[in-house]
């Protein structure tokens, strides 16, 4: 039992559920005190021990289904078949379709054996034990026969940890393919997790402020000279408020949206977060980043006609735009992070904006997601808009990212 | 009250106190139990996560002790405080008990070795504030924790907490090591604001409660709404659960459901017309938008529903 239940473990973890040694224990403890004879019931206490997030639960039903009901020939002359089809599919990914199929002459509902099992007996009226035990032959039995796990075993590879390792290094200024975008996706998240939790370590501290004597003291004038009450000198950290300038045409789009997703998962680090996207004109989407989930925002900004997203980008229209309608709105609390490669197609840079902007604002940062040596080339304007800014940084790969999250963070 | 038996006694009990659900909940909260290990349970607000660890302790009798999370929170606010205050007045109190004992004392050596020996009077039990956490540990009888929002609190929280769920002792430097008598059984909830930790989940056996079904939720409403007639109620939950695939920016709960449904009865209403809707609908709602959107397209398909 336990043996099979190790290789539903390793079938789950093939379809990208994370399912560690410990849990596969525990649902073998389940199995000790859950009533097997329920489908539900057994069900119900797998994925209670097996499965952790909400978004594996579908992967978790569908390999159930897969594991617990397909049955290959009763005879066993299907165990002998080699199992070379599975073996090497050129894409890694374990071809578990073909066992299906196979399996499918033989489909016979797990309920059916377990319904007969139960009836039969159910007529001795027997002890607890007995019951379980029973079943558990029962079960033995039954998955012996199920190849699919057999199948799953041997082509187990290890699933996803590759990309995770080297994401620091991946270029992130080119075309990705969308599984790369998922695992960057959740570098990002653990990196935002991290700088947050740095952050906020800041803020324990000065939670926890050392007594100031003099005030006890004063305090404790009124307590016969007794310090009844420790006054404590708190060390103020005040947040921030992030303000995001973000071009998203399409030349800077493939860094952009790592950068926003990032400021998505540190907005509540600030007093307020609010961000504005650009081509040739600036677009709030602050709100729509507290009202829906991130990929949903990315897709639908395709569709924003405000937002012109396969225009040319202008910078100096922009800033301007920006300028005039939002300037008020910034404060020596604010700090302004403008994410754009500098090059403005040759229109106007209007690089006074920013110098005026520079003004009013606690610190600007302007990242880049071009390489150094490009700046200035062709229609870049770089050194126009640099002198306006505190920190002009590369930002091309989860490295530099985590510098930039550090930098606002800081700042 | 005993150990439940089964899932379907969980059921049952549950039932009894008028909560309803089916084995997808009760089976974990019955391995919980057996298991001795922490359920975390996620799912959209309002569907009765922290209600769980309400029935759990209504159902074997146990008290309930609750922890509610919040950005910030420590473990001074957790698991224990010294009452500084307490010791302080008790100290001006034995004052000249103090003076007494150390009047026999010959050198100031002497006198603290004195005074070291009544230390462990100052750092008792008596002068601890325990806070929730403690107080679960402490607790002679088995008791039920809840530590709702566990989202909201910070990371580091989330690490210390592991460290107590796992073994579910407490060092206190004053005083030692203090393990729980009985383990207490503990529920997490979380509204999915911030990924918990893997660790964390690891840990625990998991629960996703989703809105209930169409029958489901008509039994809740009729649990939960004394004098409510069966049409009524299932053209109220039929309303809501259309409004539930909407996609609206706040989407009711099942509270809301209850909630909506009383005020159904208490204005008497025998079914659901648009002049009762518009009257109503903001015990439901509770988003403008939503309810602008509601009355102006929604009101006709979903009341045909």
């Amino acid at each position: 039992m336990i043996k099979r239940l190790v290789e539903f473990a390793r079938l789950l973890r093939q379809s990208g559920v994370r399912v560690s040694m410990a849990e596969t224990l525990d649902a073998a403890e389940v199995l000790r005190h859950a009533q097997v004879t329920e489908r539900p019931a057994f069900k119900a206490s797998l994925r209670a021990t097996l499965v952790k997030t909400r978004e594996d639960i579908p992967a978790f039903d569908e390999a159930f289904e897969r594991f617990f009901l397909v049955q290959v020939g009763e005879d066993g002359e299907e165990l002998d078949d080699p199992c070379g089809e599975t073996e090497g599919p050129p894409d890694g990914q374990p071809d578990l379709d073909d066992a299906q199929d196979e399996g499918e002459q033989d489909v016979r509902p797990f309920q059916d054996e377990q319904g007969e099992a139960v009836a039969g007996d159910g007529e001795g009226d027997p002890a607890d034990g007995d019951e379980t035990e029973e079943l558990e032959g029962e079960l033995e039995r039954m998955l012996a026969r199920v190849q699919v796990g057999e199948q799953a075993s041997e082509a187990v590879t290890e699933p996803g940890t590759q990309p995770n390792q080297q994401a620091e290094d991946v270029d992130l200024y080119q075309e990705l393919p969308p599984g790369d975008v998922e695992n960057l996706y959740e570098a990002v998240e653990e990196l935002a997790r991290n700088l947050v939790t740095r952050k906020s370590l800041r803020f324990r501290k000065s939670r926890h402020g050392r007594v100031d004597i003099k005030k006890t003291i004063q305090r404790s004038f009124r307590t016969g000279n007794l310090p009844f009450h420790i006054i404590y000198r708190h060390r103020k950290i005040k947040k921030n408020e992030l303000v995001v300038l973000c071009d998203v045409s399409g030349s800077v789009w493939e860094v952009a949206r790592f950068f926003i997703k990032l400021v998505h998962e540190m907005q509540n680090q600030f007093s307020r977060a609010r961000s504005f996207l650009f081509v040739d004109r600036i677009n709030e989407v602050t709100d729509e980043f507290d009202r829906r989930p991130f990929e949903e925002i990315v897709e639908h900004m395709k569709d924003d006609h405000a937002l012109n997203f396969f225009g040319l980008s202008d910078f100096g229209r922009a800033f301007y735009q920006f300028h005039d309608e939002h300037l008020l709105t910034l404060s020596r609390d604010t700090v302004l992070v403008i994410l754009g490669d500098a090059r403005t197609n040759w229109f106007d840079p209007q690089d006074w904006v920013l110098g005026e902007i520079k003004g009013r604002v606690h610190q600007t940062i302007w990242l880049n997601p071009e390489p150094v040596q490009y700046w200035d080339t062709d229609d870049s304007v770089m050194s126009r808009y640099s002198p306006h800014c505190d920190h002009v940084l590369e930002c091309r790969n989860l490295a530099q990212l985590q510098d930039v999250g550090e930098l606002i963070l800081r700042a | 009250m005993s150990a439940f038996t089964s899932a379907q006694d969980v059921i049952q009990r549950f039932e009894a106190q008028d909560y309803v659900c089916g084995p997808d909940l009760a089976t974990p909260v019955f391995l919980m139990e057996r298991l001795e290990k922490p359920l975390l349970v996620e799912g959209p607000p309002g569907v009765g996560k922290t209600e769980i660890a309400k029935m759990l302790a209504g159902a074997l009798d146990r008290r309930l002790i609750r922890l509610q999370c919040y950005e910030g929170l420590d473990e001074s606010k957790a698991l224990y405080e010294w009452e500084y205050t307490k010791q302080l007045l008790y100290t001006q109190m034995l004052k000249d008990r103090i003076g007494e004992l150390l009047n026999q004392t010959e050198t100031l050596g002497n006198a603290v070795e004195t005074l070291n020996r009544e230390d462990s009077a100052f750092f008792s039990r008596h002068f601890l504030l325990p806070r929730p956490l403690l107080e679960a540990i402490l607790a002679p009888e088995p008791v039920v924790l809840l530590v709702d929002e566990i989202d909201r609190s910070d990371d580091e929280f989330e690490s210390f907490l592991l460290e107590v769920l796992s073994d579910f002792q407490v060092s206190i430097p004053e005083l030692g090591t203090l393990t729980a008598a009985r383990r207490p059984l503990v529920v997490l909830t979380s509204n999915a604001n911030r990924n918990l930790s893997e660790a964390l989940r690891r840990r625990c056996l998991y629960l996703y409660i989703n809105y209930p079904t169409l029958e489901q939720e008509i039994r809740i409403v009729l649990c939960k709404t004394p004098g409510i007639d069966e049409d009524l109620a299932n053209q109220v939950v039929r309303f809501v659960q259309k409004i539930r695939t909407l996609n609206m920016r706040k989407p009711p709960s099942i509270a809301e459901t209850i909630d909506w449904a009383l005020a159904l009865v208490v204005l008497n209403a025998q079914h659901l017309s648009r002049d009762i809707l518009s009257s109503t609908l903001n015990v439901l709602m509770k988003d403008r938008e939503d309810i602008e959107r509601i009355m102006r397209d929604g009101y006709h398909d979903q009341a045909a529903g």
